[in-house]
């Protein structure tokens, strides 16, 4: 009875490690976006620039409301005085990205980009980030041709007059009737809405980081070890008394038949546990035999290195996990990114 | 007890099951083959750019017809780098993938630096469309290049670190995929004016 106990500590001991090895392992992928960027809320205006007056964000609001109404197609204005080191397209789509405009799957989501530095009067920058599923209906030279001559000329004199051009712009091409995506674009956007009713969580909850499944095996085989232990290390210690009282046939006190019980239940439990050892034990001799293999036929140790990887990957899948401000039936709120990705469409231009 | 142990192989096997999928038995061939579909579309953004250039180069002949040099440099450029057979699991052939391209970037940022001479061309509503999209396409690869070597280093770290490296070998011999490296000199900014470059396809001045 003395050995299971013995080899059971070691084996807790093991998964402590294993739980430490897995902790670490998040550590490194959890860190995956550093960047800054803004916060969306609830609304199709970010005006960190301080560009437009709260009267133009009201309109501006409901203007964009109204294209997706009609169209499905997402549009996103965003100003700002910081690119924090990156040019203007490559940040556009990191942003595009990281607000999941547009619907998953479509990807139709459009974002104004207009860059303005206060201290300084040249690299002012408007660019227009095309969603992967808006290219074929608004290709760069599209976007370019309407930037350079209707936007940037009115850009230069008034910036506030050039981004709501450049929202009507764009916003008539979005609109437009002829657009094969809307009914595609006008379901999903449904789909979502739909989803989003149904959905337990309030709006403004982010969905968790997805998690490698093995942290969750490792959890509840672990996890409920140690409980297991504590609980049999208890009924183990227990068990010499009752023992010879058992043998005692006849009167079994209620208390003594609990320890029968427990007793009984602390063999399955054993059983259980020696069983899943057995099968750690085999993994932890092919990982051995593996180690040693390897060393033997000198392959190139350590991992990737460099940067951390980007974003999740594994679990969760991140298509349907946009979340965002409350929709709720009123006109000149945002419904939040749904999903779409950005592949580099578009174009920028000086002003 | 002696019931309990005869059934155990019956317990083995639902642990057996969460121990092989913590093993990596779905996420592997998965992430591999997210891996090779970020390929595929840098290839296409690649092949975009290749597209483009013929139109481009006919255009700025139009203005700039004495820049010979200069667009058989663009020209030669292209038809290497569209000839090569690239396979993803060919780290060789990546890699003279990635310089042919790099020259072929370095050609076009010639070509694009060339338009500074030629204020009819800048003025051309066809150039500046063309520009555009090179411009877009230019952005399009630094993010699909980007993509990838995302997904091939999510590939990596899942088949060299612990629990999955396990499944990885056993089951998949899987080799870790090569990164895209740009590999020729300032390949990555490549609209960027480069005169002090080692250009390819000069040698060649055959004046057409």
């Amino acid at each position: 009875m003395l050995s299971p106990r013995k080899t059971s500590s070691s084996g807790y001991r093991l998964f402590g490690l294993l739980l430490l090895f897995v902790f670490l392992v998040f550590a490194k992928n959890t860190s995956a976006f550093a960047q800054n960027f803004p916060e969306l809320g609830d609304q199709y205006v970010v005006d960190d620039a301080q560009i437009l007056t709260s009267a133009d964000k009201k309109q501006l609001n409901s203007d964009l409301a109204m294209i997706e109404a009609k169209s499905g197609h997402q549009m996103v204005v965003v100003t700002f005085s910081d690119l924090q080191g990156y040019d203007i397209r490559d940040y556009g789509y990191r942003l595009g990205r990281y607000w999941k405009i547009g619907h998953a799957k479509i990807n139709d989501g459009l974002i104004l980009l207009v860059y303005t530095n206060h201290n300084q009067d040249h690299g002012r920058k408007v660019s227009v980030e095309v969603g992967y599923g808006l290219e074929g209906q608004i290709p760069d030279a599209l976007a370019f041709t309407l930037l350079h001559q209707k936007v940037t000329p009115i850009m230069k004199k008034d910036p506030r007059k050039g981004i709501k051009t450049a929202v009507q712009i764009f916003g008539d091409l979005l609109t437009d009737p002829n657009d094969e995506l809307r009914n595609k674009s006008l379901a999903a956007e449904q789909a979502y809405q739909n989803k989003r009713a149904t959905d337990p969580l309030p709006s403004d909850v982010k969905p968790l980081p997805p998690i490698h499944p093995l942290f969750w095996i490792i959890l509840f085989c672990g996890g409920g070890l140690v409980i297991i232990a504590i609980v049999s290390e208890g009924q183990y210690r227990s068990q010499k008394k009752p023992q010879t009282l058992s043998s005692n046939h006849g009167l079994l006190s209620p208390k003594t038949r609990l320890q029968i019980f427990f007793a009984t239940l602390w063999s399955v439990i054993k059983t259980i546990f020696s069983a899943i050892y057995a099968v750690l034990k085999f993994f932890l001799a092919v990982l051995s035999i593996f180690s040693i293999l390897s060393m033997l036929f000198n392959r190139r140790g350590g991992g990737g290195g460099g940067s951390s990887s980007g974003g999740g990957f594994w679990g969760g899948g991140n298509d349907d996990s946009g979340s965002g401000g409350d929709w709720g039936g009123s006109d000149d709120s945002f419904g939040g990114g749904d999903g779409g990705s950005f592949g580099g469409g578009g174009a920028s231009d000086d002003y | 007890m002696s019931l309990l142990r005869r059934s155990s192989p019956f317990l083995l096997a639902p642990v057996a099951i969460v121990s092989l999928s913590s093993c990596g038995i779905n996420q592997i061939p998965a992430a591999e083959e997210n891996a090779k579909a970020r390929w595929a579309d840098v290839q296409n953004e690649y092949q975009r750019r290749a597209d483009l250039i013929p139109n481009l180069v006919a255009t700025v002949k139009g203005y700039a017809s004495h820049e010979k040099d200069v667009l058989t440099a663009v020209t030669e450029a292209r038809a290497k780098a569209t000839a090569i057979n690239v396979k993803v699991d060919n780290p060789d052939s990546m890699k003279q993938f990635a310089e042919a391209q790099g020259h072929l970037s370095m050609a076009l940022g010639r070509l694009m630096s060339v338009r500074e001479q030629y204020p009819q061309l800048q003025a051309d509503q066809n150039f500046l469309a063309l520009q555009a999209q090179l411009e877009g396409t230019e952005n399009r690869i630094t993010i699909a290049r980007r993509d990838y070597n995302e997904a091939v280093q999510q590939y990596n770290t899942l088949v060299r670190t612990f629990p999955n490296a396990i499944g990885a070998k056993i089951f998949y011999g899987a080799k870790p995929m090569t990164p895209y490296e740009a590999t020729a000199t300032n390949a990555q900014a490549a609209p960027t004016v480069n005169f002090d470059a080692p250009a390819p396809a000069t040698p060649s001045n055959s004046q057409k």
